[in-house]
């Protein structure tokens, strides 16, 4: 393993930790969206870049975004 | 049933599940060298068995191009599920424009320049990716999703308006439904004309170049525009969910 690989690894794994234990849902969104930035990096160091692409196309862009309209959808709901 | 009693069978069902995770964990191969003879055999021959640089679309789309059918369709069906769920009550009218996300534009003006300065470099990287699929890595689904990505940065750009001008239902459900009917059509066309289901009949070609690799190309614009329209049908369903619910909370 190299030690870029290494790092990204560490990092995926804080990021995705602390995405859990946040409990604010607009701040997990962000953090989500940032692990989901680092996974893609983490594939690219370990030579998936087909993968890595899906993964920043998804993973930081589309899932947060479904995720925050989802959010704003069920803040407006009338009470 | 009391508390005591779940915790308990919590900690024992817990405590089994990780004695076989840590067990299976023990007989992984070493990081980086797992071993295969089917990695081995596509590495020393897919390239002149097929005439695709890129071994993973190779095999997606030829050796195991079936699975990749049913890959396609897990997404089709979600897409389904999800226009399902969010399709409008009959009788509610569609919902006049209303900007959601530029509220006030002056406070979000880069945001807004810069979304839409990227909309079209977005979207033609990913048409990029799609047709360069037996070359560069990627293939129908990293472009298609990449497009489909490009389109949303218009709502970012532009608000819900001009993104439900650009981005229609109809038109986006047409394409998705194109795309992945594409793919079964193509492996039936060489069904007809004598091959096996999806086998690679067409010219090769000459290696790296735009048209080479057969039936690989063809595939991949299929899934290119399913997943792209198929991300666009997403958005649509769940912009237009928002923006529906505005309209019935504050009239």
């Amino acid at each position: 393993m190299t030690p870029i690989q290494f790092v990204l690894l560490c990092l995926v794994a804080i990021g995705g930790t602390v995405a859990v234990l946040t409990r604010d849902p607009r701040r997990q969104v962000l953090l989500v969206g940032l692990n989901g930035l680092l996974l893609s990096l983490l594939f690219l160091a370990l030579q998936a870049p087909d993968v890595a692409l899906a993964e920043l196309a998804v993973g930081s862009v589309g899932v947060p975004l479904m995720i925050l309209i989802a959010l704003a959808r069920i803040e407006r709901r009338p009470k | 049933m009391s508390g005591w009693l779940r915790q308990t069978m919590f900690v024992a069902g817990a405590a089994v599940l990780a004695a076989f995770l840590l067990r299976a964990l023990g007989c992984l191969p070493g990081f980086g060298e797992c071993r295969s003879a089917y990695r081995d055999y596509l590495n020393a021959h897919a390239v002149r068995e097929r005439h695709s640089q890129n071994l993973p679309t190779a095999i997606n789309f030829d050796y195991r191009g079936i699975d990749t059918i049913g890959e396609e369709y897990i997404l089709f069906a979600s897409v389904i599920g999800v226009g399902v769920l969010l399709r409008e009550p009959r009788r509610m009218k569609p919902a006049p424009p209303h900007d959601v996300v530029p509220a006030d534009r002056s406070l979000h003006e880069p945001l807004v320049h810069l979304s839409g300065a990227m909309v079209g470099t977005i979207v033609v990287f990913g048409i990029y990716v799609v047709v360069h699929a037996q070359l560069t890595p990627g293939g129908g689904f990293q472009g298609g999703a990449v497009v489909g990505t490009g389109l949303l940065t218009i709502y970012l750009a532009q608000g819900h308006e001009v993104f439900a001008r650009i981005v229609r239902k109809p038109v986006v459900e047409a394409a998705e439904a194109v795309g992945a009917g594409g793919y079964v059509a193509i492996g039936l066309v060489t069904l007809v004309a004598g091959g096996a289901f999806l086998e690679n009949l067409l010219p090769l070609g000459e290696t790296g170049t735009l048209l080479s690799a057969g039936t690989i190309p063809l595939i991949n614009l299929a899934v290119g525009l399913e997943v792209s329209a198929g991300f666009a049908a997403l958005f649509v369903d769940f912009i237009s969910e928002l923006h529906r619910s505005a309209e019935e909370t504050d009239p």
